[in-house]
């Protein structure tokens, strides 16, 4: 399966599936220090006086994530009806 | 008279009825637009109404129905332009297309030999008032990226690609759609690398999304002068050496191009581009910006490597 279009909403379609089926307790707890609860120090200041360097990556990514997870969950699950439709009936 | 099938083209000297000469040569053989209504020697105020006596229509119900088709366009038009200005940043396009031959030159000179340019900051338009209003268009300033040369380099690798496969007869008409979605989607997730990482570094994003588009889209140059040179017989290490020289340059281009992108530099930047989250930028974090600069023009070899073999 060549590099093109296709392919790449493929991958990303599974690639965010594997997103949202993450399991927090197991995995992004202790792997990656996930804490849904962690308190934010000032990186809200508009001013941009706050924390220098903003959040810091690894806390967008978890960001990211958690985004992902709870805003893609449903536009999820149709996109793949979707797709498990035309892999059935189109082959 | 009246019920010919397809009126016939009736010589211009039988039109009696009309005195005033027809500037477009209308005649029942001809379609009007209604949306654009020529100017004739009697002003605006009298709209040209087409001869339609061979159609069996006179001359009152012609004219209510040019009104009517008018203004059926002109809710047409409206209703699209209302439409695509929410889906296409128009202007933002405009601005891209916005190139001159002596611009297209230059540009494509420096993507392939882009060592002794000096100065590659973007320059700010200034209004009247001395106000910072956004970039000047790529027709003042060389270093502004443009979206037209990326779209003819695209559409030519598609062509090179397809004018190979014949030469090797092996071409079918299918390998042009495989070749075109291939370019699409290295440019796609060129595109989707490079948010991911402005996303997760904190670099301001606004209005980039188009000039990503733009900067991933100059790789194809160096892909087409590759593909020239296959073209041409070159094959073997010569071939590898062209290839290689095309993305060392393209590379070099980039670090360059988007260096002000990266790490911007607030005194030189329009006011409606924001200037990163905070205007500190730490240490560390031009380190880190800097590393991802250096792995998305290393990346550039994996696209360049996909597209030309």
């Amino acid at each position: 399966m060549a590099l093109g279009f296709g392919t790449i909403i493929y991958v990303s379609l599974l690639l965010t599936n594997a997103i949202a089926i993450l399991s927090e307790e197991r995995f992004l707890a202790g792997v990656i220090g996930w804490s849904t609860t962690q308190p934010q120090p000032a990186t809200y200041d508009p001013n941009g006086f706050g924390e220098a360097g903003g959040p810091g990556v690894k806390a967008r990514i978890i960001v990211l994530i958690s985004a992902v997870r709870t805003l893609l969950r449903m536009p999820l699950i149709f996109c793949n009806l979707v797709l498990i439709f035309y892999e059935l009936i189109l082959g | 008279m009246r019920f010919q099938g397809s009126p016939q083209p009736v010589p211009y000297a039988a039109h009696t009825s009309n005195r005033v000469p027809n500037v477009a040569g209308y005649g029942p053989q001809y379609q009007t637009f209604a949306g654009t209504v020529p100017m004739h020697p009697l002003g605006p105020s009298v709209p040209l109404v087409p001869n339609l006596t061979a159609w069996g229509v006179n001359d009152a119900t012609a004219q209510m129905g040019m009104q009517f088709g008018r203004s059926a366009v002109a809710a047409g038009q409206d209703y699209v332009e209302k439409n695509i200005n929410t889906y296409l940043p128009v202007s933002l396009l405009k601005h891209q297309f916005n190139v001159s031959n002596s611009y297209v030159l230059q540009k494509l000179r420096l993507v392939i030999f882009p060592w002794r340019h000096r100065p590659w900051s973007r320059q700010v338009r200034k209004s009247d008032a001395g106000q910072n209003e956004g970039w000047k268009p790529p027709r003042e300033d060389i270093n502004s990226p443009d979206l037209y040369i990326p779209s003819m380099a695209i559409v030519t690798y598609v062509l090179l690609a397809a004018l190979h496969a014949g030469l090797q007869k092996r071409f079918n008409p299918e390998m042009l759609g495989v070749t075109s979605s291939k370019a699409f989607g290295v440019i796609l997730s060129d595109f989707l690398i490079i948010k991911l990482g402005c996303y997760a570094l904190a670099i301001s994003g606004q209005g980039q999304v188009v000039d990503i588009f733009a900067y991933s889209g100059y790789k194809f140059e160096g892909i087409v002068v590759t593909l020239l040179a296959r073209l041409l017989g070159v094959r073997g290490f010569l071939y590898w050496a062209i290839f290689l020289y095309t993305f060392v340059a393209n590379a070099f281009f980039m670090l360059r191009s988007l260096r002000y992108v990266v790490l911007p530099d607030p005194t030189t930047s329009p006011s409606n581009v924001s200037v990163g989250n905070s205007h500190i930028v730490t240490h560390s974090q031009r380190g880190q910006r800097r590393n991802f600069l250096l792995f998305v023009a290393a990346s550039q070899i994996l696209w360049m490597w996909v597209l030309a073999v």
